[in-house]
């Protein structure tokens, strides 16, 4: 991606360290990304990867003090997130920078209505708003995201509304200021499949309406194929490929994003065995000299380069991806061998 | 691998005498009609009891894996547990090896159990922090008075290898361990007496693509392995349809659809099944179209009201009724029995999608 069209947000170089008591975590280690205008941005990644930090950090939002932010620059309208005082950051975060999180049960306050809740969120932001006009905008903005009789639903209590709905309040009181990045934080993890499938359309809705450009955070490869325009995969605390979805997902340029492709198993196809990923994510405990996915990589095969050298984050040649592996040239004989294994195409449907 | 000899199993559990006739594998486990209400919470005493499992009828076969699906709170973790029976069902039977295991107690429960065992969802709550690894998968052998005949140590080395863990594995904490690790831990353990059924509830969900892999598989190869037959309950359609046989589809208590596995996915009869499959996204971007353009069936027509989990508001009339697209006057009057429209293929509904 060259820089032809500025982004509206860039992050460079991010490095976030976590206290614990076994020592430090390196949970996010010089991770960079540009989020263009309008567009979904899929951050996807297992647990413990670093997603979440990565973006927490964009908004100031990281466990304190546990957390801490080591280095970098978060570029969002000329100014630097990063090194903006509490003050300065409360007013871009919920206005300009709107987040919703995965778990709408912590996240709403359960002794205030879900309407009182949103009109706070408006109000936070616009003072010259009264009470009544911001009620009309709360249960305005219940209905655009599907709730059904929005005007008497919003005096309810978090507890009486369903998984759903609350996440669907979460959306609106996300999109309530109009924000241009909308951060979404395993916004379905919690929901079962049909729910899950309705709130992913009123986020792409939601999305449509504001113009605002997404950062998607999943585990879920196929909710991230779903809904992201560019996908940027994590491991271990670093980006290991990024690319257009619909090239990343065709041709995986990394052997993490191809191993899980692999691994999964798929709705849209009978398959033989899957072929699993050796081991587990390494411990954050230590930096490792060497590329970080090198101890679970098939391609590695005991080569001095990935244990030494940390691959960095390189064009591949083809299109749009980027992928942090020495030997990328050898992914496609790679990806022949696992296909003739599970006995059908990694990506190609049917 | 199968500890010892079966020849000490108690009269009348009976699994290895049934050979498979045909095709068709003999039964091992069966489920009838099985109900189980939990009585209404809530001040006014007059609320309705949560019917959890609402008449359910199973059957499965030697070594094969039976895959439960729906979405939560459907009944499928109350049914896992009125199968191993630590929950007492309100109604119907639960036939193990063709002697009901209902009504026994005590004594003659426990010495069913080393025929049915079960894995948990949570690798963490599922195991005692305190007990070491190595203890953990002893007890049931220690419980059952086996521990010495079955080889001790070495035994529990041999049930910790079979999962794919190394004998020092035994002596470390579950604490010490990673979630893929702990499920393998409890897989052993319920290994351990060499179960002809292990129910399986929800045993993959809690852990993360690449190792859930690794589960999938190692409990695929200890099922081509030892011929133990699976009840596997999971809200993952996708991987229900690589591991499972058969499958049945639960909905508020009830199975509305049950059959081969290739034929629930590429012909599925019932609406609820249909809305289900149709709401599943899928790890490629270049059927994204497709998916919009369907839009997503409302499967759930979630109206945001907090229904009881297994409340069933439709007394009288078909469970579904009240989202289904294709209901007819006859369901808001009628409920559904489950009938068979092709060969073990069978969907409760009346007016079911035309089989393609």
């Amino acid at each position: 991606m060259a820089a032809e069209v500025p982004s509206l947000l860039s992050v460079r170089n991010l490095t976030v360290e976590i206290d614990t008591r076994q020592g430090v975590v390196h949970a996010v280690d010089g991770v960079g990304y540009d989020l263009h205008r309008g567009e979904t941005l899929g951050i996807v990644g297992e647990s413990g990867c670093g997603k979440t930090m990565s973006a927490l950090a964009l908004v100031g939002l990281l466990p304190r003090p546990a957390a801490r932010v080591v280095s970098g620059e978060v570029n969002f309208e000329g100014r630097n997130l990063l090194a903006l005082s509490r003050r300065e950051l409360r007013a871009v975060r919920g206005r300009d920078i709107a987040m919703v999180f995965q778990d709408a049960t912590t996240s709403l306050h359960p002794a205030f209505a879900v309407g009182d809740q949103i009109e706070e969120a408006l109000r936070l932001h616009d003072h010259r708003l009264s009470r009544r006009g911001a009620r009309s905008r709360a249960v305005d903005l219940l209905a655009s995201v599907g709730v059904p009789d929005a005007a008497s639903r919003a005096r309810g209590y978090p507890h009486q509304w369903s998984g759903g709905m609350r996440q669907r309040a979460m959306i609106a009181m996300a999109i309530a200021n109009g924000p241009s990045v909308l951060i979404a934080d395993e916004p379905t993890s919690a929901l079962d499949v049909s729910t899950q499938a309705q709130v992913l359309d009123v986020l792409r809705q939601a999305q449509e309406t504001t113009g605002a450009a997404t950062i998607l955070i999943s585990h879920d490869l196929a909710v991230i194929a779903e809904m992201a325009d560019r996908v940027a995969v994590m491991y271990a605390g670093h980006i290991v490929e990024t690319g257009l979805a619909r090239e990343l997902f065709a041709s995986p340029c990394h052997p993490y994003t191809l191993g899980l492709l692999a691994s999964l198993p798929r709705l849209d196809r009978p398959q033989g065995r899957l072929v699993s990923i050796p081991g587990q994510p390494p411990s954050l405990l230590q930096r490792l000299d060497g590329c970080p996915f090198g101890p679970r990589c098939r391609l590695r095969l005991g080569r001095a380069d990935c244990a030494e050298a940390r691959p960095p984050l390189a064009p591949t040649g083809a299109g749009s991806q980027r992928a942090a592996c020495h030997f990328t040239d050898e992914m496609d004989r790679e990806r022949r061998d696992i296909e003739r294994e599970i006995g059908a195409s990694i990506t190609g449907s049917r | 691998m199968r500890p010892g000899t079966r020849s000490t199993s108690p009269a009348g559990g009976r699994l290895e005498g049934a050979r498979p006739k045909g095709n068709e594998p003999a039964e091992v486990l069966r489920v009838e009609n099985l109900v189980k209400h939990f009585p209404g919470h809530g001040r006014r005493r007059a609320a309705p009891p949560v019917r959890a499992v609402d008449g359910v009828s199973l059957s499965l076969g030697t070594g094969e894996t039976l895959g439960l699906v729906g979405e939560s709170g459907c009944g499928k973790t109350t049914l896992a547990r009125l199968v191993v029976r630590l929950l007492e069902p309100t109604r119907g039977r639960v036939v193990l090896g063709g002697r009901d295991i209902t009504a026994l107690r005590d004594r003659e429960l426990r010495a069913v159990r080393r025929d049915l065992q079960i894995v948990f969802q949570d690798p963490f709550a599922s195991l005692n922090p305190r007990m070491t690894v190595g203890a953990i998968v002893a007890q049931p052998l220690r419980i059952h008075r086996r521990y010495r005949a079955s080889g001790g140590p070495d035994r529990v080395a041999e049930l910790l290898e079979l999962v794919g863990l190394d004998a020092e594995y035994g002596h470390r904490f579950p604490s010490e361990l990673s979630g893929g690790q702990r499920q393998r831990v409890g897989i052993a353990r319920a290994l351990a007496l060499g179960p002809g059924v292990v129910v399986l509830d929800e045993p993959v969900s809690s852990l993360d693509v690449s190792v859930r892999a690794q589960i999938v598989n190692l409990l695929a190869d200890l099922q081509a392995q030892l011929g133990v037959a699976y009840l596997f309950i999971a809200h993952d359609l996708a991987v229900v349809r690589h591991v499972a046989d058969r499958v049945a589809v639960m909905f508020r208590g009830r199975i509305v659809e049950s059959g081969p596995a290739e034929q629930i996915y590429t012909r599925p009869q019932h609406p609820y099944t249909v809305a289900l499959l149709a709401a599943v996204p899928v790890p490629d971007p270049t059927q994204r179209a497709r998916r919009w353009h369907h839009g997503s069936a409302p499967a759930a027509a979630d109206d945001g009201v907090i229904g009881l989990p297994g409340s069933n508001p439709t007394l009288g009339g078909c469970c579904y009724r009240d989202r289904c697209a294709r209901a007819l006057d006859r369901c808001r009057v009628d409920d559904p029995a489950m009938r068979e429209t092709s060969d073990g293929h069978a969907v409760a509904c009346f007016n079911p999608e035309p089989g393609n």
